[in-house]
């Protein structure tokens, strides 16, 4: 304790903190990768430094860096022992560490990423990219000249599996013909297989990947030295693959984090799950690349704006399996339970969930 | 240069000197480093200490961090005695782990008073047998035991990956790859408000324990013989490999303690990756400690507290986790200097 009362003080002048001494509400933030992955981690990021300009009087913690285990327990720990009233856990795994921790700090509030759980003081946000991955992959669709699409993701899970769906059936929406190639990293972050990955998928004649991995960053990089296209997930990247990039689902989780922070500060906040989409905005289409020619933008935005008024759903029949199976009958929207649990790839899509 | 300066920089190099001189350059190093890259090495140095002893709680998480570092140090240390070259902690406490986790998964749902001692128990067979493996890879067929513990440790990294993905996964976890959460009577006792529980007692009292039996009785005696000079040994009709395996079971059991006691403790179930490098930690620790049972007690802490302030240096000082590993590495670097610096002193 007395190293602590000695050690802050100092801190505070050293670190030019002192100016901001009166802060009413400090807020923290954890992250499973580097803050600057240009992908999953630095999206919560750029929420967090708006919620730092938006809210005033708010000052934020963020670590980066930290493994689904134990260790965000101290890491949590120590951000509301340093005065943080609210924690942005984002990591998937982060979540049980997050409701046992919230027990011993009832007056904490908790937000997660992603969670399926919820306890007395532990919320949950998340946004779906369905929508915007559809509308992405309809550019993919009219950009390909060899009609082979590729798709680099991590794993396996609904959630992935969605997006590659997505992807495809927006990208058939423009062409038909068009076949999805899929290839699994095993990991969120594996620049070096993303590499890889994409230059195999060059090799074999495909002319535009999607990707669902932690960031666009490497395969948008690869893409732009191999001289094709790319459609990118959770951050815009246009500026490392200006000629690559078509366009991509970036999340915006400012306005989210706002909304729920004021609600928290108001003493009106109640945990749940919060899901947001394109239609909200927590979901947003990039600004489209030059490949993408003026008519197929206005079709693209005649989607969206079909979408944003609830005239199209993307998981609607008719939609057959890759084996050629009726999954949905035309006019027959997705039950809930299968879209949530996705098992199955739609027909053009080559690869197995294996 | 006078002997009595050599006299007296050796004597400061008994069993505490050694890693406080070490800590005193790692310091300095660390100042250096923080000036280099343009922050007020005073007030970073300071982030450093609150992070990892400022208050009772920052005490309480080094120390934390330190338990499973201190027994995984000591497995290293007890097949070095016979001079062999074990990096297989991190296996170890994977399979102590495992053997612990499959204790108190067939106990449940009625946990009772003996599940705690048969949970530590198994675990320490679990990672004794893991041992064991190389121990008789090496005794009997001379595989190269760096090379066995290197490779078993990925074996049970993955065992413990494909359990909680498939026959121990808790179906209410939602998909996430855990096994059900361990009831309160699997946790070792709690010290004070913290999560500091008793293995860190245990491991603090097995090192002296270590340390006395290494140098003071006949058996400590064989196996200095064995290590440094196996050609007497074999005249003197020392038997290497019973040795050898008696080393590298007791060393095993040490990680697998550690593996068992972090699961249940700190973790509260089993799930990929938590060792979280202690097994390779407490590897360096042994090195840098000489081996010497009881310098790696307060190494052990230095390299816990030091982990454990990372995410403290980060929140506190806003610098990226890089620059905490940088300083991680510059604890080793301290060590080094000071053994080595040490060491060209000694008398030929």
């Amino acid at each position: 304790m007395k190293l602590h009362r000695l050690v802050r003080p100092l801190l505070a002048a050293a670190l030019a903190l002192g100016a901001h001494a009166a802060h009413s509400q400090t807020i923290g933030y954890i992250y499973v990768g580097p803050e600057k992955d240009y992908g999953y981690n630095t999206s919560h990021d750029l929420g967090r430094q708006y919620v730092e300009k938006t809210v005033s009087g708010t000052k934020t913690l963020h670590v980066e860096n930290i493994p689904e285990t134990a260790e965000v327990s101290r890491v949590m720990e120590r951000m509301i022992k340093s005065g943080a009233s609210i924690v942005f856990a984002t990591s998937y795994g982060y979540l049980d560490y997050a409701i046992e921790l919230g027990k011993k700090y009832p007056k904490v509030a908790f937000m997660h990423a992603g969670g399926l759980k919820t306890g007395d003081n532990v919320g949950t946000y998340w946004a779906n990219s369905d929508d915007a991955i559809y509308l992405a992959g309809m550019a993919a669709g009219s950009v390909t000249k060899s009609g082979k699409l590729g798709f680099i993701a991590a794993f396996p899970i609904p959630q992935v599996v969605r997006s590659i769906n997505a992807f495809t059936l927006g990208a058939q929406a423009m062409n038909p013909k068009v076949t999805t190639t899929v290839v699994w990293t095993g990991g969120w972050l594996e620049p070096a297989k993303e590499a890889e990955a994409t230059n195999s998928l060059v090799d074999a004649g495909i002319d535009v990947i999607g990707e669902q991995v932690d960031s666009p960053i490497t395969i948008a990089q690869t893409a732009e030295k191999r001289g094709i296209f790319v459609v990118g997930k959770d951050v815009d990247v246009s500026k490392f693959a200006p000629k690559s990039v078509l366009t991509g689902a970036s999340w915006n989780w400012g306005p989210t984090m706002v909304k729920v922070v004021n609600e928290i500060k108001a003493g009106t906040w109640k945990p749940s799950h919060i899901r947001g989409d394109l239609k909200d905005g927590t979901v947003v289409l990039d600004p489209f690349g030059p490949a993408v020619t003026e008519p197929v933008r206005k079709t693209i935005l005649a989607k969206k704006a079909d979408i944003l008024a609830d005239k199209f759903e993307v998981w609607s029949g008719p939609m057959m399996a890759q084996d050629g199976k009726e999954l949905l009958p035309a006019g027959k929207a997705m039950p809930m339970d299968m879209l949530e649990s996705m098992g199955f790839l739609v027909k053009g899509v080559i690869g197995t969930i294996k | 240069m006078s002997g009595g300066t050599v006299d007296r920089a050796r004597a400061m190099a008994a069993p505490l000197g050694r890693p406080a001189l070490a800590a005193a350059a790692f310091v300095v190093l660390a100042a250096v480093f923080f000036a280099v890259i343009g922050r007020n090495p005073l007030a970073m140095i300071g982030v450093v200490l609150e992070a990892a002893a400022g208050d009772s709680y920052a005490i309480g998480e080094s120390l934390v961090r330190a338990t499973p570092i201190l027994l995984c140090a000591l497995a290293t240390a007890l097949p070095a005695r016979v001079g062999l070259i074990s990096v297989g902690a991190e296996g170890q406490f994977y399979a102590g782990a495992i053997a612990g986790t499959g204790t108190v998964l067939s106990m449940l749902p009625t946990p009772g008073w003996t599940m705690l001692p048969l949970m530590l128990v198994t675990g320490a067979l679990g990672g004794m047998v893991w041992s064991l493996v190389a121990g008789l890879l090496r005794t009997g067929l001379q595989v190269n035991e760096t090379i066995s513990t290197l490779l078993t440790n990925y074996v049970a990294a993955l065992l413990v990956t494909w359990l909680v993905y498939g026959p121990w996964k808790n179906p209410a976890s939602q998909g996430w790859p855990a096994t059900v959460e361990f009831p309160a009577a699997a946790r070792l006792p709690a010290l004070f408000d913290s999560r500091v529980h008793a293995g860190l007692l245990i491991g603090i009292a097995l090192a002296v324990v270590l340390h006395l039996v290494l140098t003071r009785t006949r058996w400590g005696l064989v196996l200095d013989v064995l290590r440094s000079n196996p050609r007497a040994g074999l005249v003197a009709g020392l038997d290497f490999r019973r040795n050898a395996l008696i080393v590298m079971a007791l060393g095993g059991a040490l990680a697998g303690l550690a593996g068992i006691a972090e699961t249940a403790s700190i973790q509260g179930r089993l799930q990929s990756d938590i060792a979280g490098g202690a097994g390779f930690s407490g590897f360096l620790v042994a090195w840098l400690a000489r081996n010497h049972c009881l310098r790696i007690i307060p190494l052990s802490l230095l390299v816990g507290a030091l982990l454990a302030s990372g995410d403290g240096l980060q929140m506190f000082a806003q610098v990226p986790s890089s620059v905490t590993l940088v300083i991680q590495g510059l604890l080793f670097v301290a060590v080094l200097l000071v053994n080595g610096w040490l060491d060209r002193k000694r008398p030929a």
